[in-house]
């Protein structure tokens, strides 16, 4: 059997590449990163927004370390290079645009953490570089900071409590979900930001809809601690691991990756994979954002 | 439960009697776990040393069937001490009110007996009103005829000593329950009680259950977050069953079942309101005729109009005693032809099964509906009998599991908790609701053709979207169905909710029982659940909801988590735990508080929503306060210890030996009915569960994981006993009874020790109950040993005490 | 309603898909152009309650070609947060389990077998039976006053019915006249 139709086949594919991945994370967390962190209120503060379903990264006064953000965009081609060789050409384009200048890695960092991604295609159009592949890098790109920010957002709070599908740190959606086998307690893991929060096992992340009817799971024969959370009502997607690995020592990078095949079964079957990389929601106060939490709240009875 | 199972975690102390939760409950001792990590105290007592047991603090021994002289004995050590929340017992009690000077007690007896109907003049008893017909009261409390005085005077005989004599527990153990458990009287200190069965299955179960509350009130422990009084539901709806009225004596909703008295709706009305001049008395209760008429819309419709009484007379109406053992002993006499079954198994969890399953015999015919076949079903072909014998015909009716349909079921603290239907019936299966739609469409079909009195069946109103025809492959719609209960408007209408005119338009839901009429333009199943179902999509099923937020007060409650009847209150009497002000007397569990800017309450929904002072907190009671002296009932205003009704000591207390208002159906119908003495059977019995068998078994036996996990039926007795008898561990033994005998396996342990009772020394052993003869695991049942005696006030068999023998059977170790 | 979908790079969330399997279905060690070929089963999964004791417990049940594959506890809910004990885990057995009751089954009088019949065969004779012993032991009157009821028909049961059920056994019992209506709760 050809193991490119086994989920465990295409996790060891690309173990390498995560591995490698995996390293550049590492040495991010080394480094200093920003020269000024994101603003931060208060703990109590902070618990509020998260109660009131407001995410937390609101990247106004930040300030970046641009050596470190060079290094880390220049390591990050490398990594690329090595795995990705049917792209040689495209990445080899990306790396150009570094060298002449034509983007700036603490710019466009800059403006990926204010979800200004517009003016980063603007500034892209010209060269021969796929949209996918672009993302790509700039997610990888930017996560090292996500994360930096994530770490500094949360530290003070011992529970984040936090009843949504978007992540609470930086707002995009979940890139996979983990499933505790033992407890059976669902876990969902934000790609951009690399935070981890627990969310119902038996809702739609996207849309919040609970009818089981309009929920289903699609399972890989035979490997069935991978599937596939589909919502017929939203028609949206959500890939999900159920392992005995907990949470704070699981592979979500890994997973995510090693999983694609799951993203192929979804587009089939005709679900709609809601971008990790795209911000649905301009800001956390926004309109949408303020439509989507009111979903979660139902009217109260009260007594008489 | 007044509570509810998340809200133990609350507690201060938890007294665990009458069940055995870690066993039985196990899920919910999770809670009591948390309470304990937070630093409570853990108090069991037990005829047993349990699972419970070894998971609490202190564990006190006791016999079967002394609850009220143990409890009785703390009662009188904070009455003694003066452990007790003075300003609770003032203000939300009847403590000072005045009673009757026909009141008297004298050698077991209250004034007003009757020996020849075994029945008591409650008048007796009666509160002394003024010229305005409020109670009168001495809030000094010192009047000898206040309930505080004549409640000390009760309970001081039972000191530690005499207690001891009678529960066999030991005194320095005893001392430290008392001690610990009164240590909550202090406003910042709450404990819970928990019980179940152990409690309720006794000749005196009420008052078993009075003892408790009376201590709860003397404390101050009723309506705080980590208090109350919480009876463990051992059924996942039982809790349900009850709410809609699947007992002789009640309808849904609480209200009583119409009796002979009641000749019309009127009379009905009026021997079943309670009044009240007390302003600050909201009697809730007054409401009954709104309820009433909005049941009968529901169950007659548009056959149900002012006159016709709304279709009153259509309910049939009671004139004796049609409880369980009645029910059997009316069946044993042949007077019963034909009998409905849905998912019971009482030739197991019957008492007495020989007389019960004899009983079986004398139906014409039998409708069974269950998933598996029970022992019950199959009582024709049980060992021993000729089937030939046995002219019942028998219908078994193959009923779907509650994965297989969809519908609501009531946990025990009151959450109305909505499942989904995961996969289609198996094979011809069909869901309770489809049975039960298809007897009434078959029934009324027979009837269309003529018969006696037609027009209750004719005219019910029963329509639930899927036809008038029976159609094999269509539900009767769930929803309709619930919305039926939460009730409706028939016609528009104006209606005053507190101070607001609101207006409604016919066919909308009923968005709580306020808003029901006792003019016909309101329907409801079944008031205390108005507001489970407001809208007419299954958005509006407040049940159904998942939304894991706790309220502000952090204490556990997830209001928007199902729905809890009444109106989504979590803690019942919770008017309760604030002072006049409306400060809660227990500021860092607070379940309830006035807010004083926005003129509302916070946290809870509150027992009704008039300011703090505006009305007293128990809103059920025609006074608006909690009965520390209750009488009403029919064994007496306030507990008082007799022997079960097999005992192996006479009474200490005095020269009635078993509750003088039970009725005796060994003297009412002797055959069958033996009763044991302490010289042919010295050893009492009792009996209990495991953690991996439930109930009648019918369930548990017939599924292979739990029947190879517990696969016999077991005898536990005590090392001494043991050795007395040379019974070994392992051994098969016969217990045998007056009524009958059964073999076990003998499980010898140190878990049972003997009681010394006034010098003498007793033993207690305990039988596993779920066994029958069908199913994958079969056993001897445990009830062939339990007798036709119950509960003076609630009829509930006295299965937890009764007298056997124990002997290793011939032929030795098996 | 119209949802922004200004992320940077303005793509939008089906793009992705393509994007990132044109990315990496093919990496380094495998040949390009192939596509994995799993082959997939669908399942559902929805939520109950305990039907055992009454602490109310709730379960996900999944299931696939409408046969019951997994019964586990809901780690959602508040009361038991995902743990069960011995009999909430054996539910899966009263969902599978070949002694469960498919068929309805009628025993005659004096008969050692039962017998399979049909719905249609069995509603009606039930039916029947009601009725002769309804009309048969009926009393209208006692002691001239109004009682209107049969003493001839006992129900029992309920605690393991949903209260939609019990609710419509109250009414279906009561409507015939029955007072001999009990169930698990006086026990």
């Amino acid at each position: 059997m050809n193991e490119i139709n086994t989920i465990e086949g295409n996790l060891k594919l690309l173990e390498p590449l995560a591995l490698d991945l995996n390293k550049y994370f590492n040495k991010g967390r080394t480094l200093t990163l920003f020269k000024r962190l994101p603003l931060c209120d208060e703990t109590a503060n902070t618990t509020q927004r998260l109660l009131d379903g407001s995410y937390l990264l609101s990247p106004c006064g930040i300030e970046l370390d641009n050596n470190e953000c060079n290094s880390l965009a220049l390591e990050l081609i490398d990594i690329l290079k090595l795995h990705l060789i049917d792209r040689t050409d495209e990445i080899a384009a990306i790396n150009n645009l570094l060298i002449n200048e034509q983007i700036i890695s603490h710019d466009i960092v800059l403006k990926a953490l204010k979800n200004e991604g517009n003016e980063i295609r603007k500034q892209i159009s010209h060269a021969n570089i796929s949209e996918d592949l672009f993302t790509f890098y700039l997610v990888y790109l930017t996560r090292p900071f996500r994360e930096q920010a994530a770490n500094f957002l949360t530290e003070k709070i011992d529970k984040l409590n936090w009843q949504y599908g978007y992540c609470p740190v930086c707002g995009h959606w979940p890139a996979l979900g983990h499933i505790n086998s033992e407890g059976g307690e669902r876990t969902l893991w934000c790609l951009c930001c690399d935070t981890k929060w627990k969310f119902k096992r038996t809702q739609c992340a996207f849309c919040l809809n609970e009818n089981h009817e309009f929920l289903e799971i699609i399972n890989p024969v035979n490997e069935e601690s991978f599937r596939i959370q589909v919502c017929k009502k939203c028609k949206r997607y959500l890939k999900e691991v159920r392992s005995n690995v907990e949470v704070k020592n699981f592979p979500f990078d890994k997973m995510y990756l090693g999983t694609i095949p799951l993203d192929m079964i979804a587009e089939k079957e005709g679900y709609i994979q809601e971008s990790i990389l795209t911000v649905r929601y301009d800001n956390p106060d926004g309109n949408e954002l303020l439509m989507y939490r009111q979903k979660a709240t139902k009217e109260k009875i009260i007594f008489n | 439960m007044t509570n509810h199972w998340i809200d133990i975690i609350n507690a201060d102390v938890a007294m665990v009697m009458g069940s055995n939760i870690v066993e039985n409950h196990p899920i919910a001792s999770k809670w009591l776990t948390r309470a304990k990590e937070r630093g409570a105290v853990i108090i069991n007592c037990d005829p047993r040393y349990t699972r419970t047991s070894s998971f609490a603090d202190i564990y006190c021994k006791f016999r079967s069937g002394t609850d009220i002289a143990f409890v009785n004995g703390i009662i009188n050590y904070a009455l003694e001490n003066n452990f007790i929340n003075k300003d609770y017992v003032l203000d939300k009690t009847n403590a000072s009110f005045l009673i009757s000077d026909k009141y008297s007690f004298n050698d077991g007896l209250f004034s007003g007996y009757n020996a020849d109907t075994r029945a008591y003049d409650k008048t007796n008893w009666a509160f002394e009103l003024d010229a305005g017909g409020l109670p009168k009261k001495d809030l000094t409390l010192q009047h000898p005829r206040c309930v505080y005085q004549l409640m000390k005077k009760h309970f001081s005989r039972y000191d530690i000593d005499t207690v001891c004599r009678i529960t066999g527990a030991p005194k320095d153990v005893y001392e430290k329950v008392c001690r610990t458990y009164t240590s909550t009287w202090v406003p910042n200190r709450v404990a819970t009680w928990l019980y179940a069965m152990g409690t309720t299955q006794h000749t005196h179960g009420t008052q078993n259950i009075r003892s408790y509350s009376i201590l709860q009130l003397l404390l101050g422990n009723v309506g705080l977050a980590g208090g109350g009084i919480n009876a463990l539901r051992g059924e996942s709806n039982v809790q349900g069953s009850t709410d809609m009225g699947l007992l002789f004596h009640l309808l849904p909703g609480y209200l009583a079942s119409p009796t002979k008295a009641d000749q019309s709706l009127e009379d009905y009305k009026k021997n079943n309101t309670p009044k009240t001049n007390d302003p600050k008395s909201a009697n809730w209760w007054g409401n009954y005729p709104k309820y009433i008429t909005s049941l009968l819309k529901a169950w007659y419709g548009n056959n149900a109009r002012p006159d016709n009484d709304f279709g009153f007379n259509y309910l049939p109406k009671r004139s004796a005693d049609y409880s369980h053992i009645s029910l059997f002993e009316t069946m044993y006499s042949g007077k019963i032809k034909g009998l409905f079954l849905f998912g019971q198994n009482p030739a197991v969890g019957g008492p007495n099964s020989n007389k019960e399953r004899k009983a079986l015999e004398k139906l014409e015919w039998m409708v069974a509906v269950d998933i598996f076949e029970t022992d019950t079903s199959v009582f024709w072909k049980r060992p021993g009998i000729d089937p030939a014998d046995i002219k019942t015909e028998v219908f078994l009716l193959p009923a779907c599991s509650s994965v297989e349909k969809e519908g609501s079921v009531s946990n025990s603290g009151r959450w109305v908790q909505w499942r989904y239907k995961a996969i289609e019936p198996i094979g011809e299966s069909r869901s309770d609701l489809w049975i039960l739609d298809a007897l009434h469409k078959s029934v009324k079909k027979e009837y269309a053709k003529g018969g006696t009195y037609v027009e209750p069946i004719m005219n019910l109103d029963w329509n639930y979207g899927n036809g008038t025809d029976i159609d094999f492959h269509k539900e009767p719609d769930v929803h309709l169905v619930a919305r039926e209960i939460n009730g409706k408007f028939i016609q528009d209408k104006d209606v005053m909710i507190l101070k607001d005119l609101k207006s409604f338009k016919k066919g909308v839901q009923a968005p709580s029982f306020a808003a029901l009429q006792d003019d016909g333009s309101t329907s409801c199943g079944s008031w205390i659940y108005c507001g489970s179902y407001t809208g007419h999509t299954p958005e509006k099923n407040n049940m159904a909801r998942r939304k894991k937020k706790d309220a502000i007060n952090n204490i556990g409650l997830y209001p928007e988590w199902s729905w809890a009847w009444p109106v989504n209150r979590r803690i019942i009497y919770n008017r309760a735990s604030v002072d006049l002000t409306g400060k809660p007397l227990d500021p860092k569990r607070w379940v309830v508080r006035w807010n004083d800017v926005t003129k509302k309450w916070e946290g809870d929904v509150p027992d009704g929503p008039w300011p703090p002072d505006e009305k007293y907190p128990f809103i059920m009671k025609p006074d608006g306060h909690a009965w520390l002296f209750a009488p009403n009932l029919n064994d007496g205003p306030m507990p008082e210890h007799y022997e079960p009704l097999e005992s192996p000591v006479d009474n200490y207390l005095s020269s009635q030996q078993v509750n003088p208002a039970v009725k005796l159906w060994h003297k009412v119908n002797p055959e069958g009915n033996p009763v044991g003495d302490a010289i042919n059977f010295p050893i009492i019995g009792t009996t209990y569960r495991v953690s991996e068998h439930w109930q009648a078994g019918a369930m548990t036996r017939n599924i292979p994981w739990l029947a190879e996990l517990v696969p016999d039926v077991f005898v536990e007795l005590g090392v001494d006993l043991a050795d007395q008898k040379r019974i070994k561990n392992g051994d098969k033994v016969t217990v045998a009874t007056a009524r009958g005998s059964i073999d076990a396996y003998a499980l010898v342990t140190r878990r049972f020790q003997p009681f010394h009772l006034n010098g003498k020394t007793v033993h207690e052993v305990g039988i596993i109950w779920h066994f029958g003869y069908s199913g994958l695991a079969r056993g001897d049942s445990a009830n062939l040993l339990t007798s036709h005696v119950g509960d003076a006030n609630t009829m509930i068999p006295e299965y937890k005490a009764f007298l056997c023998d124990v002997n290793r059977k011939e032929g030795g170790a098996v | 309603m119209k949802i922004s979908r200004r992320g940077f790079l303005g793509a939008t969330g089906a793009g992705t898909v393509g994007g990132i399997v044109s990315l990496f279905g093919v990496p380094k060690s495998v040949k390009a152009a192939e596509i994995p070929e799993i082959k997939t089963v669908q399942s559902t999964e929805s939520t109950t309650i305990c039907p055992f004791c009454g602490v109310g417990c709730g379960l996900i049940v999944s299931a696939r070609e409408g046969k019951v594959i997994n019964i586990e506890g809901d780690p959602d809910h508040p009361i038991n947060e995902g743990s069960l004990c011995s009999k909430g885990m054996a539910l899966f057995q009263i969902a599978v389990n070949e002694r469960r009751l498919g068929k309805v089954k009628y025993r005659a009088a004096g008969s050692s077998e039962w017998e399979e019949k049909s719905w249609d065969w069995a509603l009606p004779e039930i039916a029947k039976r009601v009725k002769k012993t309804r009309d048969a032991t009926f009393i209208a009157k006692e002691e001239d006053k109004l009682v209107n009821r049969t003493n001839g028909i006992a129900c029992l049961g309920g605690a393991a019915l949903d209260n939609e059920e019990c609710y419509l056994y109250s009414k279906f019992a009561r409507s015939l006249g029955i007072t001999y209506l009990e169930h698990q709760a006086r026990i």
